[in-house]
């Protein structure tokens, strides 16, 4: 139902199937152009994966090179503090990413069936990295708060 | 449900792979994401655009060697993450408003929404190859 109000909000119904459309038809299907595009992605996938657990391995180096380092207990500390968060993250990224790689992989080998799991991996991959950004910026701003009352109490 | 054309042989194109319900609802969950993801993106695009310009003038104003950080610790990684991370939001943009299409009118929409993914993989992970190649550099000069 349309109304004039010039501040209505915008509507969320855009993923709802329009009538007549292909999901009121029941036509939801996945073409072969579309299999073809989730397992081109394989080989990439893999290489996301790898990469990932190299920058996780090259975290940690370079955190003993700073905690041998000269500088100070405050330094070190949080400098233990962000790689231990970020290896926490990529870690998790990282089971995430493997399981998509096997299944674009699979897919890829000629197993159809696997195109589920290419989509379970996806939506799996995009919650994840949005509920930790969600996450992460609750911190920050509760953080942020902790700093301006403990500012404002001195 | 699937439809097909009445006179497509079967033998010649394989018959379409069928969307279950939990495989809508895990796409449009990953539609919705993505859109999130893409917008937190933008903002921090922006954000790392500021802080970059902001450096950028405080090195030209206080010249090279009054405490700026060096290329390879600061100005490098944060230019590459700003590419990347701008990439990557269009690309997880154009991934989740397809998905939404497809869901109104088909193909090629998911085609569309599929290739995106695939260029956002790509992109991420040469980002990530950069970075990391930029932290080894870090890495090894702190510790010559």
């Amino acid at each position: 139902m349309s109304t004039s109000n010039p501040f209505e909000p915008p509507r969320t119904t855009d993923l709802d199937a329009v009538p007549g459309g292909p999901a009121a038809k029941g036509a939801l299907a996945l073409s072969e152009e579309s299999l073809q595009e989730l397992s081109a992605t394989a080989p990439w996938a893999r290489w996301l994966a790898r990469m990932t657990s190299l920058s996780i391995a090259v975290g940690i180096v370079g955190l003993v090179a700073d905690l041998t380092g000269s500088e100070s207990v405050t330094a070190k500390a949080a400098n233990v503090v962000g790689v231990a968060i970020s290896t926490v993250i990529a870690t998790l990224a990282l089971v995430v990413l493997r399981r998509y790689a096997a299944a674009s992989e699979a897919l890829r080998a000629g197993t159809r069936s696997a195109a589920g799991d290419v989509i379970d991996a996806q939506a799996s991959y995009f919650r994840l990295q949005g509920i930790l950004i969600v996450v992460g910026l609750g911190l920050l701003v509760g953080l942020f708060g902790i700093g301006i009352l403990l500012g404002s109490m001195r | 449900m699937t439809t097909t054309a009445p006179d497509t042989p079967a033998a010649e194109s394989p018959k379409p792979e069928e969307l279950t319900d939990h495989q809508i609802r895990r796409l449009r969950l990953a539609s919705g994401w993505a859109r999130f993801l893409s917008v937190i993106g933008f903002i921090a695009t922006g954000l790392m655009a500021l802080w970059f310009v902001g450096m950028t003038v405080a090195r030209l104003v206080r010249g090279p060697g009054a405490g700026v950080s060096p290329l390879a610790a600061v100005f490098a990684p944060l230019l590459v993450a700003l590419a990347g991370v701008c990439g990557a939001s269009i690309l997880l943009w154009s991934y989740g408003r397809n998905i939404v299409s497809f869901f109104s009118h088909g193909e090629p929409a998911l085609q569309r929404a599929f290739r995106s993914l695939r260029h956002f993989v790509k992109l991420w992970t040469l980002v990530l190859a950069l970075m990391t190649a930029l932290k080894i550099v870090a890495v090894v000069g702190r510790m010559l």
